[in-house]
C-alpha cells in the first residue's frame, strides 16, 4: 500500500515537471491564418488642379482591398504659386454620372497630415476638392490620396 | 523507510527541476540597447540664383513634426528668402508648397508643420532682395522611424 501511494506521488512529481518545462518554451508555432494575412499595399496619388469659386474637382480611384483612404490637402496657391491657408472642402464619394456624390466631407485648411480618412472597401470611387465659399478667385491646389 | 527517503530526494531533484526551470521562463533577458534616433537633420547648402528658386526632396518613414530653419543666405543677417514646404509632384517638375514663410537667416525654425510619413520637399526662392546667387543653408529636421 505504501508502495503505491508512492508511485502515484512519483507519477504526479513527473507530471508536474513536465508541466512546468512545457511552460518554459515561449516558441509560438506559427498560425497558419496568420501567415495567409497579406498586409495592404498602399497607392499614392496626387491630385492637383485649379478650382474656381464654387467649383468642384474631383479623381477617381479604385480601391482593391478595404482600408483605410486618406486625403491630405497639401497645398492650395495663388496661380502664382503662393502658398495659401485658405480652407476648401474635401470629400470622399462614390462616382454618379459625371459628378461625385460625396459621403464624407469636411472643410480644412491645406496641410502636410491627413486631414480626412475613412475606411472602405474595395470598388470605384472619388475624392473631391469643392469651394465652400472662401475661395473669391481661381487657386491652384494640391491633395495627396494614399489608398489600398 | 528507505522508500520515503528516496521519495524526498526526487521531490527535492524535482523542486529544483522546476524552480530552474520557471527562472528560465522569463523573456526580460534582452541587453539593453541604445535607442534608435527617431528624427533625421540634414544640412542642406547649395545656392539660390536671382529670382530663382532651389528645391530638395525628403522622405519621412513615419508622423511627426518637420522642424526647417534657413541658418544663412549670403553673407547678410537682413536680407530675406521665401522658405517652404510642400509635396514634390509626380512627374518630378516641381514642389507644390503647403506652407511658407519670407523670413531672414535666424537659429530657430522659421518652419514647424505636423506630416504623415510620406515624400516632400523643402524650397528656398528668392523674394526679388537677390542682386546676385547667394550660398544659403537651410537645416531640416524631420521624423523617421526607429529602426
Amino acid at each position: 500500500m505504501m508502495r503505491l501511494r508512492l508511485s502515484v506521488a512519483r507519477f504526479v512529481l513527473l507530471a508536474l515537471v513536465a508541466t512546468s518545462a512545457a511552460g518554459c518554451s515561449s516558441t509560438t508555432a506559427p498560425d497558419l491564418a496568420d501567415s495567409q494575412i497579406t498586409p495592404p499595399t498602399f497607392t499614392t496619388q496626387t491630385f492637383a488642379g485649379t478650382l474656381s469659386p464654387g467649383g468642384t474637382l474631383f479623381y477617381s480611384i479604385v480601391v482593391n482591398q478595404q482600408g483605410p483612404v486618406s486625403l491630405t490637402l497639401a497645398a492650395v496657391q495663388t496661380p502664382g504659386g503662393g502658398a495659401l491657408t485658405t480652407p476648401v472642402g474635401i470629400g470622399v464619394g462614390v462616382p454618379q454620372a459625371t459628378g461625385c456624390t460625396r459621403s464624407t466631407s469636411l472643410t480644412t485648411a491645406p496641410g502636410l497630415a491627413a486631414q480626412l480618412t475613412v475606411t472602405l472597401n474595395p470598388g470605384t470611387y472619388c475624392a473631391a476638392v469643392y469651394d465652400t465659399g472662401t475661395v473669391s478667385s481661381a487657386v491652384n491646389f494640391a491633395m495627396r490620396i494614399t489608398y489600398p | 523507510m528507505r522508500a520515503v527517503f528516496r521519495f524526498k530526494s526526487q521531490l527535492l531533484v524535482a523542486l529544483l527541476v522546476g524552480a530552474v526551470c520557471s527562472a528560465g521562463c522569463s523573456d526580460d533577458e534582452t541587453a539593453p540597447t541604445t535607442p534608435s534616433p527617431t528624427t533625421s537633420s540634414v544640412t542642406w547648402q547649395t545656392n539660390l540664383a536671382t529670382a530663382g528658386a532651389s528645391s530638395r526632396s525628403f522622405t519621412t518613414t513615419r508622423s511627426g513634426t518637420v522642424s526647417i530653419t534657413l541658418q544663412r543666405l549670403g553673407t547678410s543677417t537682413e536680407m530675406r528668402a521665401g522658405l517652404g514646404v510642400g509635396i514634390p509632384l509626380a512627374d518630378g517638375s516641381g514642389c507644390v508648397l503647403s506652407r511658407s514663410v519670407e523670413t531672414v537667416p535666424g537659429s530657430t525654425a522659421q518652419l514647424e508643420l505636423d506630416v504623415d510619413a510620406g515624400d516632400y520637399c523643402v524650397q528656398v526662392y528668392d523674394l526679388g532682395e537677390l542682386t546676385s546667387a547667394a550660398a544659403f543653408t537651410v537645416v531640416l529636421v524631420y521624423p523617421i522611424a526607429a529602426s
